[in-house]
């Protein structure tokens, strides 16, 4: 027995040596141990997951053993955004059950987002002996080689990704950021452009490819993709993901649902946005947000009466939140009584003297009531705080157009035409109408021509007569028979 | 995971045994292992522990925290009650600069005070200490020849007492006086302090036309149509109210501060100085207007090498602005072109601080951006043409600055080596789950990193850069500049609810050293916007600018700093001053020195 002792600690004695000669002694030691579950106070979260937290949290405390409870409460603080401590409730998971997969690549995922990217290498290459064919495992490994300095092995990753399944567009794009890292801005353009063709919402793709373009000098197709960056913005590939689904349905928060809900909306696919907002109410009814999103909502369906009922109870909830009133102002124009209308405005512009959508919406209730001086005041207001409201520059235009101030306006109007989209037609004919007031009828007839193909092309009839009435009148004018 | 495993009880090896201890007697195990340990471990502590090369031995923390020591008593008051206004989160800023013209940095802190209507001290959660005055303070510099450092409260009698809710502070000699004005931002009216010349300032604020009650934040004094006067470029944040403020919460659904983007971000405005102590708004004319902010962290200076100094904003989960100078008035933002918008991924981040220098000695600016925590900070590398690359992952910055929330930021020399290292003031804006139950959840530790030379990744050094960066607070504004005049660079940091900070450093003078200063003969007399460049002989020139922009609503040292490394030489000083005239001086420049170089003294360079 002593001899053995001897010998352990003979190799204690080397290893310890060995590592503090080369400076090896690592910060964190192999687990010889169970990772120690941190304190939680269920009372931090809300009403409505403290129950789930507490139960979970007991079931992982009482039994350390188990890797499915340890795990699941890391699954459940991972739907909440608890990243450290979903860390350690992972690590616990693997550490009981060191060949299960999941566990592996939940570790690894958490690592990956909190920027831990060393040991995510580890844990992911780990986790895929196991399984290999677990592609978001594999994009995920591929992405922490690359953040770690690994090239070449994050390139192996990826071909070998897109020999199995050639249209991950994910993988193209990290093929791109590669060959943008060895200055290979040819080859990064090519794996960009396939990225996009593959998905053409990519947004982080695009703007790869915005910037290859310029370091290629093409500033046009920079423009382009710099364009539809700030179009799709944060818009990824869609990716099947049944581990990271999971985790999600772990959230029982009203918040996840109001997120969902906003997604929706986004999406424009409003009743299942009002369904998902309606939700989050019957779990935290004061979440003055999902009032706010169903008042929009319930307005865009007509349905007066229930946005009226949301404005009232979001109100009682929150009485100095200005885009609540201004929801209401809104609200009471719609059914007519401007008297309110205006109530609510300056309320919200008491609230908020910046809020450039407030004055101008009271601009254009003021103009329907005659009060031009004060309408005028109110769209300068407005484009004060946000200079590319176009509806306030297209309204203050029209005001002074009445007083045969064109030049100023043609100079608003031409603020309006960036970006084009469905009010753009309206807006060029307006400025062809103003030009044709200054006189200058080329540009005039330029701008009258653009609204009416504009107008065209977007069915919108009744526009297109009357853009089409004008332009005969001034073509008339100007080539007269 | 696999366990070590240990080789069986009847064999092994030691590698540096002899081959007696190849006998499988244990005795042999203990004793080689004692003599590795005795022997060996020196020599690995050495290498293994970091080995420090020559000029980096120290024996001393690269920086001491004093500031209570030698009298820059200050402790910032977030006037928090409860109610989770966005304005207590952002803290406030600090300026460093020479108020009374007798050659020492004065310091100029930014305060906080109650939002909440109708509520008194009593109510505050953090009430400051005693011995608290309300308002902006301004602490005189009362240096010895000897080098004697020592700070006085002398707010009142210079006039700046306000009390106001202090966000950043911009320095210049508007007037060209002689004497550095003080412009005041805040989250309302904003004021233009006029240095009487006398130690006294005077409020001239609504004569010149430069008030904005909007909530301001950075604010950068520069002579954008190089008429000789400085002009006023302020950037705003978000159009938050204290009467429309909202709730927020965590993704437990604790209330906590709110995201900026819950609120509209605000255009920026630019005041032209019309030289008769006015500044009239060219905000539109100048195409400024085109871009609402929410706008943090301002830096001026020539990002396109066309000589005109363009504009840099860092926006607070918005793309960032570079304004590039047209050269005729007008600003052009080429944000996204130029590849300073966005991260490398194409998506916006926070952006607080922003810091400009060239740190790789091609002799461009390059531009480093702080960010939330988890988003890392952006650097962003200039080719000179005015395009950007993110080089955050080459340089290692991104991995490094990853766990912490950034705000005050400058690269500067500290350790004098001739290379720009690094530093960023962290504090949190939301809370930290791992601080979930202490009274202020915030709270970080800051950032040190030193320049290893061109294309190489940064080190990290803040274990070795003392309290003062080690400490974990809410950092907020940092100021950089040689408080005790001794050839290196100190740091002033405004503590959000907290006590500031004063970072003396122990370790620059080491080496050597130069610090300019430059004087505008008749116009821009304090040359903000200069470039000037080190000469020495078969070496890279080393260029930096004349600037007080730039960290986080702070104002540094206008003079010029040099690390010099262990070499004196020095060939020569080249100047290109704001109105784009060159000169050059050669004699009579030595080492570990201040050296005031006027414009129209030196030998005019085409």
């Amino acid at each position: 027995m002593a001899s053995r002792f001897l010998v352990f600690l003979g190799a204690w004695v080397r290893r310890s040596v060995l590592y503090s000669c080369l400076g090896l002694l690592p910060a964190a030691l192999p687990a010889d141990e169970l990772p120690p579950l941190p304190q939680i106070n269920p009372g931090d979260f809300e009403p409505g997951m403290q129950a789930q937290v507490q139960k979970a949290y007991v079931a992982a405390r009482d039994n350390p053993g188990d890797p499915d409870l340890n795990g699941q409460l890391g699954m459940l603080m991972q739907s909440y955004q608890q990243l450290e401590f979903a860390e350690v409730c992972y690590r616990r998971a693997l550490y009981n059950a060191p060949s299960e997969f999941r566990w592996g690549y939940y570790l690894g995922l958490v690592l990956v987002l909190s920027g831990k990217h060393e040991e995510a290498v580890t844990i992911l290459k780990s986790a895929l002996s196991e399984r290999p064919d677990y592609l978001p495992a594999r994009l995920r490994l591929a992405e922490s080689l690359v953040a770690t300095g690994g090239l070449e092995e994050s390139e192996v990753v990826y071909r070998r990704i897109l020999e199995k399944e050639p249209t991950v567009a994910e993988a193209y794009y990290g093929m791109g950021r590669i060959a943008s890292a060895r200055k290979q801005t040819d080859s990064a353009l090519e794996y960009y452009r396939k990225a996009c063709e593959l998905f053409p919402s990519y947004g982080a793709a695009h703007y790869a490819l915005a910037l290859a373009y310029r370091l290629l000098g093409d500033k046009e197709k920079a423009k382009e993709h710099f364009a539809l960056n700030k179009k799709f913005q944060t818009t990824m590939p869609p990716l099947q993901d049944p581990l990271l689904d999971a985790v999600s349905e772990f959230n029982a928060g009203a918040t996840d649902h109001l997120k969902k809900g906003v997604g929706l909306g986004a999406a424009g696919l409003i009743h299942e946005a009002i369904a998902e907002h309606e939700r989050a109410l019957e779990l935290d009814p004061n979440m003055v947000q999902a009032h706010l999103n169903l008042i929009n909502y319930y307005g865009r369906m007509g349905r007066l009466d229930r946005a009226e009922e949301h404005c009232a109870a979001a109100l009682a909830l929150s009485p100095n939140l200005a885009e609540l009133h201004y929801n209401y102002a809104i609200l009471k124009s719609l059914q007519g009584d401007l008297a309110q209308a205006a109530e609510a405005f300056k309320r919200a512009l008491e609230i908020n003297p910046s809020y450039p959508e407030a004055h101008s919406k009271y601009g254009s209730l003021l103009m329907i009531q005659g009060q031009l001086a004060e309408a005028e005041r109110e769209y300068r207001l407005a484009l004060e705080n946000d200079p590319n409201l176009r509806a306030a520059h297209f309204n203050l235009a029209r005001i002074l157009i009445q007083r045969e101030k064109t030049g100023e306006a043609i100079d608003h109007l031409h603020k309006t035409l960036v970006p084009e989209d469905e009010d753009t037609p309206r807006y060029k004919y307006a400025l062809g109408a103003a030009y044709s007031r200054a006189g200058n009828l080329g540009e005039a007839l330029r701008y009258l021509r653009e609204a009416r193909t504009l107008a065209a092309s977007l069915g919108l009839k009744d526009l297109l007569a009357s853009i089409e009435k004008d332009l005969s009148l001034l073509e008339q004018k100007t080539n007269p028979p | 995971m696999r366990k070590h495993g240990l080789n069986g009880p009847s064999h092994f090896e030691l590698w540096a045994a002899t081959d007696r201890c190849r006998l499988r007697l244990p005795t042999c195990t203990l004793a080689a292992g004692l003599i590795l340990i005795f022997l060996v471990m020196p020599f690995g502590r050495m290498l293994g522990a970091g080995w420090l090369p020559q000029e980096r031995r120290q024996d001393a923390d690269i920086f001491r925290e004093a500031a209570a020591e030698l009298g820059l008593r200050f402790n910032h008051f977030t006037g928090a009650t409860g109610k989770l206004y966005l304005p207590e989160i952002m803290g406030s800023g600090v300026g460093l600069f020479d108020y009374d013209g007798d050659g020492d940095l004065d310091v100029f802190f930014l305060q906080g005070m109650i939002l909440e209507p109708g509520k008194q001290m009593g109510d505050a959660l953090f009430p400051p200490p005693a011995g608290y005055r309300p308002g902006n303070r301004l602490f005189r510099n009362e240096l010895t020849e000897s080098g004697k450092l020592r700070f006085m409260d002398l707010t009142e009698k210079a006039g700046l007492q306000k009390e106001m809710y202090g966000m950043g502070a911009a320095v210049g000699d508007y007037d060209n006086d002689g004497y550095a004005d003080l412009y005041v931002t805040g989250f309302g009216s904003n004021v233009l302090y006029r240095n009487n010349g006398d130690g006294t300032f005077k409020d001239v604020t609504v004569g010149a036309g430069v008030d904005d009650s909007r909530w301001s934040a950075s604010a950068a004094f520069l002579d954008y149509d190089r008429d000789g006067r400085l002009d006023l470029f302020v950037a705003h944040y978000v159009d938050f109210t204290v009467a429309g403020s909202k709730a927020c919460y965590s993704p437990t659904r604790e209330p906590d501060y709110c995201n900026p983007a819950v609120y509209r971000g605000m255009p920026a405005r630019l005041f032209h100085n019309e030289g008769n102590g006015k500044f009239k708004d060219v905000t539109r004319e100048s195409g400024i207007q085109g871009s609402p902010g929410p706008g943090l962290g301002v830096v001026c200076t020539d990002l396109n090498g066309d000589g005109w100094v363009d504009i840099y904003v860092a926006n607070d989960g918005k793309a960032n602005h570079l304004w590039f100078n047209k050269k005729n008035g007008t600003f052009e933002e080429e944000g996204l072109m130029s590849g300073t918008a966005y991260s490398m991924e194409g998506m916006p981040r926070a952006g607080m601080g922003v810091a400009a220098g060239d740190i790789n000695n091609d002799g461009y600016d390059d531009v480093l951006v702080t960010n939330l925590g988890k988003e890392g900070a952006t650097l962003f590398l200039n080719d000179g043409q005015g395009l950007f690359t993110d080089a955050g992952a080459q340089f290692g910055l991104s991995r490094l600055t990853f766990p912490f929330t950034g705000f005050g930021v400058d690269w500067f020399d500290y350790d004098n080596d001739g290379g720009l290292d690094l530093f960023i003031a962290d504090g949190a804006v939301y809370i930290i789950p791992g601080l979930r139950g202490s009274p202020y959840p915030y709270h970080q530790n800051n950032q040190l990193y030193h320049n290893e030379g061109a294309d190489r990744v940064f080190k990290d050094v803040a274990p070795l850069g003392g309290p003062g960066v080690t400490l974990s607070e809410v950092s907020r504004g940092a100021a950089f500049g040689d408080l005790d005049n001794d050839g290196d660079i100190d740091i002033v940091v405004n503590t959000n609810n907290g006590p500031a900070r004063l970072l003396l450093n122990q370790v620059g003078s080491r080496m050597h050293w130069l610090e300019l200063r430059c004087e505008g003969a008749a116009d821009n007399r304090g040359a903000i916007g200069a470039r000037v460049a080190l000469l020495r002989k078969g070496r890279q020139p080393l260029w930096r600018r004349v600037h007080s922009d730039g960290s986080y609503c702070s104002a540094g040292d206008l003079r010029v700093h040099f690390g010099l490394g262990s070499s004196e030489d020095v060939e020569g000083i080249l100047v290109q001053w704001p109105s784009g005239s060159r000169e050059r001086w050669t004699a009579g420049i030595k080492a570990d020195r201040l050296i005031s170089f006027r414009q129209g003294t030196g030998e005019t360079v085409p």
